[in-house]
């Protein structure tokens, strides 16, 4: 990714307001162009005009990858290039798809449906009418497995080898109690349903105790569980289906190595332990381990209360240098993090900021995580009310209101007085038409002018803070506004949006 | 049009605002323009209105809104009550329009 380190945000201080939104418009712009905000590009003309949205690309490459459609990843390629583009169009293909070889909400839903952990998959969706699973839910599947730790190959060739993953799953679930009765060693609804519930596979290892966890039938899939876990509350390891567990034997060790060691050591520090108790607890996987993250993902609080929006931005503006640092460079390399395991990275820094820890691995990660999430979502809505704006500001400022009708109703304006012309015998449901229309949108100016004014004001509020002048300062800027701003913002994106210069109805 | 000019083009008070609502028969008001599209000349209409001599055009109500909202009404004794709703209706966006535009004109907004 190629963003710009040196950028500080414009001085919106000395500008007059009118100014001050076109330099917020052209900021928002910038960092969508330059990838600081992630975000799914709405047509290919977007995709066109923008070639790199490293964001999306990077996460998009790492999914075709563990789904076989790419050789190999390339995360030092932002763009989409021609191997990119024919595994997009193979994917789509396979998916049943609309074939177009670009990243749009339709193939990001699908993908997201079949790679991630945390986003439900639609069983309907992926089998045909005969009940054969599509041939993107077979390779999902294969890659599940992989991951999960029953089988060695992320993409294996042989049916049989499929099967026989496939059985030592039913065993495990049966053991787990993740079913009623043995599943079937095929790829048809019941076994996928399970096999991609990974909430209720935690939920089930935290409640089977420390016995399962050493039975060597479920060895394998337990480290491999913990691994997914981990990855999604933010630590620094990868669901690999690699089920070696090494630990170090001297207290001095490269801190390269031993990441599963690493980050369940980090896991328990964050809780309370003591360092030298989570030394210990981090030699083996436990039930212990998995109670705990279960306990986790069982916060009945599933999403970001505004209380812990501010407690984000509070964290990122009182963390050093070093730290804010870090949280950029995390930023920068998120890639498929930013949309998966956002639930639990959510919960766990609920609980990191709740206690006021700040020297825990995975910190800075999660903090770069639910910034970029949430910036990414509050810059898109920013941009749909900028455009709310510039509608508004074309029908209120026009001479003639659009939907006048010199046989009806005209409304003109000459500087800001109005005169309205109501023709004899007009018919009034036309008339009231066109005043309603007027309402509406000098309400939704209203709304949006003052949504905007907020962030323009936050922008130079945060700008004047040390260091948080560059792009992370506007990202803290979006996330801050929206504790006063998220009442006017879903009132006026959830208003239905009147047909643009016509009166309703004609 | 770039959003700047846009607002300032033909702005040139925004310490008062006034609403007239006008009825009457448009037939000798209206002027066909060079493609086709019938506009009204207001200039005319808000003249006749005045006159009062041909009853053809009648101004309805009137509504001068101060800054301090302090607002001089005027309303014709034959308006109708569905004419000064509708009146009212724009007076009420006329004036959300104008506040929303001097609160981004001007440098108002204190959030820190």
């Amino acid at each position: 990714m190629t963003v710009n380190d040196s950028f500080l945000l414009p001085d919106l201080a000395p500008l007059p307001g009118d100014e001050r939104i076109e330099e917020i418009d052209a900021l928002l712009t910038q960092a969508t162009e330059e990838g600081v905000v992630p975000e799914l590009p709405a047509t290919e003309e977007e995709v066109l005009a923008k070639p790199q949205l490293p964001g999306q690309v990077l996460s998009a490459r790492t999914w075709l990858y563990l789904l076989g459609y790419l050789r190999k990843r390339q995360l030092d390629v932002p763009e989409i290039d021609n191997p990119l583009r024919r595994a997009i169009r193979e994917f789509q293909t396979e998916a049943q798809l609309e074939v177009d070889g670009w990243i749009g909400e339709q193939t990001w839903s699908a993908l997201q449906q079949l790679v991630s952990f945390e986003a439900p998959i639609e069983l309907d969706r992926w089998f045909e009418s005969n009940g054969a699973p599509t041939p993107a839910l077979e390779r999902s599947v294969k890659a599940r497995l992989h991951v999960l730790g029953f089988c060695r190959s992320r993409q294996p060739r042989s049916p049989s080898r499929v099967r026989r993953a496939l059985k030592r799953f039913a065993i495990i679930a049966e053991m787990l109690g993740l079913a009623e009765g043995r599943l079937m060693s095929a790829i048809v609804p019941a076994t996928v349903r399970v096999l991609f519930d990974q909430d209720r596979i935690l939920e089930r290892l935290g409640q089977a105790g420390n016995d399962f966890s050493t039975d060597r039938r479920g060895r394998k899939f337990v480290i491999c569980v913990a691994k997914v876990e981990l990855f999604l509350h933010g630590f620094d390891i990868h669901p690999d289906g690699n089920a070696r567990f090494d630990c170090p034997d001297q207290k001095i060790y490269p801190t390269g190595r031993y990441p599963l060691y690493h980050a369940m050591r980090s896991f328990w520090q964050g809780l309370g332990v003591s360092d030298s108790e989570a030394r210990v607890r981090a030699l083996k996987v436990t039930g212990q381990l998995f109670r705990e993250l279960a306990a986790l993902d069982a916060d009945p609080v599933a999403t970001s209360g505004d209380a812990d929006l501010e407690s984000l931005v509070s964290a990122v503006e009182a963390a050093d240098e070093g730290e804010k640092r870090r949280i950029w460079n995390r930023l920068q390399r998120l890639g498929a993090r930013i949309w998966d395991g956002m639930r639990r990275a959510f919960r766990w820094m609920r609980k990191l900021l709740g206690r006021g820890l700040r020297k825990v691995a995975g910190r800075a990660c999660n903090i770069a995580r639910l910034l970029g999430h949430h910036a990414g979502r509050i810059a898109a809505a920013m941009k749909k009310i900028l455009a709310v704006l510039k509608e508004t500001v074309a029908f209120l400022f026009e001479d003639e209101l659009a939907g006048s009708d010199p046989e009806q109703i005209v409304i003109r304006k000459e500087g800001l007085d109005f005169d309205l012309f109501i023709v004899a015998g007009a018919d009034p449901e036309r008339v009231r038409s066109l005043v309603d229309r007027f309402q509406e949108q000098a309400e939704r100016f209203a709304l949006a002018v003052r949504i905007v004014g907020l962030l323009v004001a936050t922008v130079i509020d945060v700008a004047k803070k040390v260091a948080l002048g560059g792009w992370l300062g506007l990202l803290v800027a979006l996330v801050k506004i929206v504790p006063r701003a998220r009442e006017m913002m879903d009132q006026l994106l959830a208003a239905p949006v009147p047909a643009s210069g016509t009166v309703a109805g004609f | 049009m770039s959003l700047k000019l846009k607002i300032k083009e033909g702005l040139t008070d925004l310490s008062e605002l006034q609403v007239q609502t006008f009825t009457g028969e448009l037939s000798t008001e209206v002027i066909a323009s060079g493609d086709g599209n019938a506009v009204l000349d207001w200039q005319k209409l808000i003249a006749k209105a005045r006159a009062e001599t041909t009853g053809e055009i009648e101004l309805v109500a009137a509504t001068n809104r101060k800054f301090d909202f302090d607002t001089d009404i005027f309303v014709s004794k034959s308006a109708t009550s569905e004419q000064l709703e509708i009146h009212n209706n724009a007076v009420e966006a006329a004036t959300k329009a104008r506040q929303a535009l001097v609160e981004l004109l001007k440098d108002l907004i204190d959030v820190v």
